[in-house]
């Protein structure tokens, strides 16, 4: 009789797991679609934030990321994979196994395959000096670069470049890294928009030193933007005297960068006015003139020799006659006639003197160079000794374009003033992106030398925050309402007729909220403004040529620009992207700790002696008590 | 079955392996956490706590996993193999108290000696605060030490069960092993290239390791949490079923 019982109740026993067991797997596959979790940290640096999510969950298919971090990086860097592989792992969570990612040693033997991909990417290898023993320093190779790869589109983070500034500090660097990732994979999940550029310069690299003489490089080279967005948006190239000539913008064009204008035509403001109506949104980045600060070259004689010889640069300034100081009053923004000065400012190395030296029996001027705060190039926010930014209004808390950490230095800015009744007839708002500090005023442009001497420069008593940088939104009303349209002039000068369809589709009034970005400097992501200061900075620490400082100033200053065309590209959307830049992150970072430091012996004696010695010890006196209680001991 | 934990607690201090279980774990995780360089589960690579120069335990905790898969077995061996040892088995059986209650009594004392052993390791956060320029961020570790807990008793009521297949503690020992270490590493580097594809998004359903890795940074997720839990009533109701089966027997 037992036996069946037996058998049943085994039975029954399996049967009862198995329902529990299937129970609980059915709790847990429904419960993993649900997403309740906790960041415990005190700056939610895990959190990933709405924005990221939003990007998540407009996409189908797969992003993988694959990291290229070098084993033999320095290790100042240490942190860098761990934080990059923690920020992963949130997104492969919350994206459901949409944003896949690997870690690639490219050092590792057999990774042949790994270095081919970089190479094939032209993606090099970036030298790092690494301390060895006390007085000597190797130089390493090492790669830190991420790429996201989603159908055939691809985007890459340098992180040496792109983080630079940041990787020094895990709680800087962790904070700016969710921007950058969802960034890159917003670039290539979504529709590329296409941002065209209406600059009257070529796109040569400044590099290019045999295609153009070196007056014509000065005004060239948009190459370090151009780079920057692209990895973003199409970039294509509008010829300004084309436009100038009539010829539409085409509305394909999702935003025009009207970079350094230099003289735009009635028709060519005709052209801009319509393609605002049309729904096209336009960033003007506008120089009011040019301080002569370049030394001029000449020759001169010295006895019976010839030397190479210039003359002192003059600081004086050629205005610019863009024409688009009306049609901007008409949007809302008057562009003043002078340049900011500001206390808190960059300090820049001018030409003081020069001196005769000789090279090979050859004579030549040779200038000597003089540091100097130079108050014609501000540096935004003004920051106090402690770093932080004394007044919090500089940058736009709505439109943070730049991240608490960024500083750039604008070149002959010009003050912007707010036509609230120009606005109001529209129907338009305004939102202030930057202004300088509270110890800045204008100088007028009219006879005024814009000399980097400090004695031939004065401060004046009244000084106020001065306004660079705006974003106007509305429904805009053209500026050619009720008027006609300017007339077309050939080459030679004559008048020409608009093409009727042109004149037919024309429209006084934007049927969509229009975007109008207003910044009064150009010059402060051009080029060769970018290489002198990477210059000034290396020369002023006689330090190596791309000094973080310097690198820090560039890669803001390329950021708020790309930032700039991102609003217009995106409008809100990227309102909540540029929330990401701020995003507060505390850096815990470690005391200093060098081999055989007290901390270090003290925490070697804790945990591995103290606490594990006392629990052997009780273990023993247990043991012992035991024998002497049994009588296996004698006491 | 209070009285039940404190009788097993007792006889746990009353011989070495409690001791030896703590004094292993602590001298492990701490040897890990601040000497030793390695790579973590999804392959990224650990270096120790003074070169990283971050005052953080996500690196302490990443020893956890596969630390207590080790360790607990060792724990466990004795639960049910003892009774039948010193012959207190069928006093056991015969007792009027339900099979629950010896177990959860069992279980229970387990649990404790993972706490005085968690406890007894908070000399590692407190070293590193000490070492921190402005402090330690306590969130993360007191989620990593809950998170820690409900590891360990998933690990708990897994020896558990095993223990009460066998009279003999060397065989507990060894099941016990065979079922917690691939619990622990399923899903992670170290066991990829022998993991059939097909067989990989269950790994990193089931392992301890993968689970872990959210929580040993400070983001406690109920899923990873829930899953624990689970893990711990199921075995804890099977061992309850093949108790009860036993005693009816």
């Amino acid at each position: 009789m037992s036996e069946p019982k037996n058998g049943a109740m085994f039975w029954n026993a399996v049967l009862s797991g198995v329902l529990v067991a299937a129970n609980l797997l059915v709790a847990n596959m429904i419960l993993s679609t649900a997403d309740f979790r906790w960041d415990l940290t005190e700056d939610k640096r895990f959190e990933v934030s709405e924005s990221s999510q939003n990007i998540l969950s407009q996409f189908e298919g797969t992003v993988s990321v694959k990291c290229y971090f070098s084993s033999t990086i320095p290790k100042r860097y240490n942190h860098v994979e761990r934080a990059v592989a923690e920020k992963l792992s949130e997104y492969e969570e919350l994206s459901d196994g949409k944003v896949i990612y690997e870690i690639i040693d490219p050092d590792a033997e057999g990774s042949k395959d790994a270095l081919n991909e970089l190479k094939d990417m032209n993606i090099g290898a970036v030298p790092l000096q690494e301390r060895e023993g006390a007085s000597q320093q190797k130089v390493l190779s090492c790669y830190l670069t991420m790429v996201f790869r989603y159908g055939d589109r691809k985007s890459v983070i340098n992180l040496f470049q792109d983080l630079g500034s940041t990787l020094h500090d895990p709680g800087q660097f962790t904070s700016q890294l969710e921007y950058f990732t969802t960034q890159a994979i917003r670039n290539v999940t979504h529709e590329r928009r296409t941002v065209g550029v209406l600059a009257p310069i070529e796109l040569v690299p400044t590099q290019d030193r045999t295609a153009v003489n070196a007056e014509k490089r000065k005004v060239q080279g948009l190459q370090t933007l151009k780079r920057w967005l692209q990895a973003s948006h199409d970039v294509v190239m509008i010829d300004p005297i084309a436009v100038n000539r009539g010829e539409p913008i085409p509305q394909e064009i999702d935003v025009v960068l009207c970079y350094r204008p230099k003289s735009f035509s009635g028709a060519g403001l005709y052209i801009l006015d319509q393609y605002i109506m049309g729904g096209g949104r336009v960033a003007f980045f506008v120089d009011q003139g040019r301080v002569n600060y370049d030394p001029k070259q000449k020759v001169t004689q010295l006895g019976n020799a010839q030397m190479q010889d210039f003359d002192l640069p003059t600081y004086d300034v050629t205005p610019f006659d863009h024409n688009l100081t009306g049609f901007l009053e008409h949007y809302g923004v008057r562009l003043g006639n002078s340049f900011v000065e500001d206390m808190s400012n960059f300090d820049i190395q001018y030409i003081r003197s020069r001196e005769v030296a000789s090279y090979r029996r050859q004579y030549y001027a040779k200038p000597i160079y003089k540091d100097a705060p130079y108050p014609s190039w501000p540096k935004i926010p003004t920051r106090n000794k402690e770093g932080l930014a004394v007044v919090d209004n500089q940058v736009s808390k709505d439109w943070p374009l730049l991240s608490k950490t960024d500083d750039i230095v604008l070149c002959w800015a010009s003050p912007l003033t707010i036509v609230e009744e120009n606005l109001a007839k529209h129907g338009a708002t305004n939102e202030v992106i930057l202004r300088t500090g509270p110890n800045s005023w204008n100088r007028s442009l009219k006879d005024t030398v814009f000399s980097p001497v400090p004695e031939e420069w004065t401060e004046p008593a009244a000084k106020e925050q001065q306004i660079v940088a705006t974003l106007i939104r509305g429904k805009f009303r053209s500026y050619y309402e009720k008027k006609e349209a300017p007339k077309v002039l050939s080459n030679g000068g004559l008048e020409v007729d608009w093409a009727p369809e042109f004149l037919n589709g024309r429209r006084d009034r934007a049927e969509d909220q229009g975007m109008i970005f207003v910044m009064g400097d150009a010059d402060f992501v051009h080029d060769s403004m970018l290489r002198q200061i990477i210059n000034m900075v290396a020369q002023k620490k006689q330090s190596r040529a791309q000094d973080p400082e310097a690198m820090k100033i560039v890669f803001s200053s390329i950021r708020f620009a790309a930032n700039a065309i991102d609003v217009l590209c995106y409008g809100d959307d990227a309102k909540s992207m540029f929330r990401l830049l701020n995003r507060e992150v505390s850096s815990r970072q470690l005391k200093e700790i060098k081999e055989g430091d007290p901390l270090m012996t003290k925490i070697l004696r804790v945990n591995l002696y103290g606490v594990p010695g006392l629990v052997l010890l009780f273990c023993a006196l247990v043991v012992f008590w035991r024998r002497v209680r049994t009588g296996a001991v004698s006491v | 079955m209070l009285a039940i934990w404190r009788k097993e607690l007792k006889s746990y201090f009353n011989s070495p392996i409690a001791y030896i279980f703590i004094w292993f774990f602590l001298v492990v995780t701490a040897l890990k956490f601040f000497f030793l360089r390695g790579e973590g589960p999804q392959g990224q690579l650990r270096d120790n706590f003074f070169v990283t120069q971050e005052a953080s335990l996500t690196a302490y905790f990443s020893v956890f996993p596969i630390a207590l898969g080790v360790l607990v077995p060792m724990l466990c061996m004795r639960m049910w193999p003892e009774e039948y040892k010193s012959g207190t088995i069928e006093t056991l059986m015969t007792l009027p108290v339900r099979a629950w209650q010896v177990v959860i009594g069992k279980f229970s004392a387990m649990l404790s000696i993972l706490a005085i052993t968690f406890a007894l390791s908070l000399t590692v956060p407190w070293s590193v605060n000490e070492a921190a320029v402005v402090g330690l961020d306590w969130g993360p570790i007191i989620g990593g030490y809950v998170g820690a807990f409900l590891m360990g008793s998933a690990y708990c009521a897994v020896g558990l069960l095993m223990s009460s297949f066998t009279r003999e503690q060397v065989i507990a020992l060894l099941a016990t092993f065979i079922v917690s270490l691939p619990l622990a590493l399923a899903g992670t580097a170290y066991v990829e290239s022998p993991t059939p594809d097909w067989l990989s998004p269950i790994a990193k359903f089931v392992g301890f390791a993968v689970r872990f890795q959210s929580i040993e940074r400070g983001v406690l997720d109920l899923r990873d949490m829930f899953y624990f839990l689970s893990v711990t009533v199921l075995f804890v109701y099977l061992n309850i079923t093949v108790v009860e089966a036993r005693r009816l027997k």
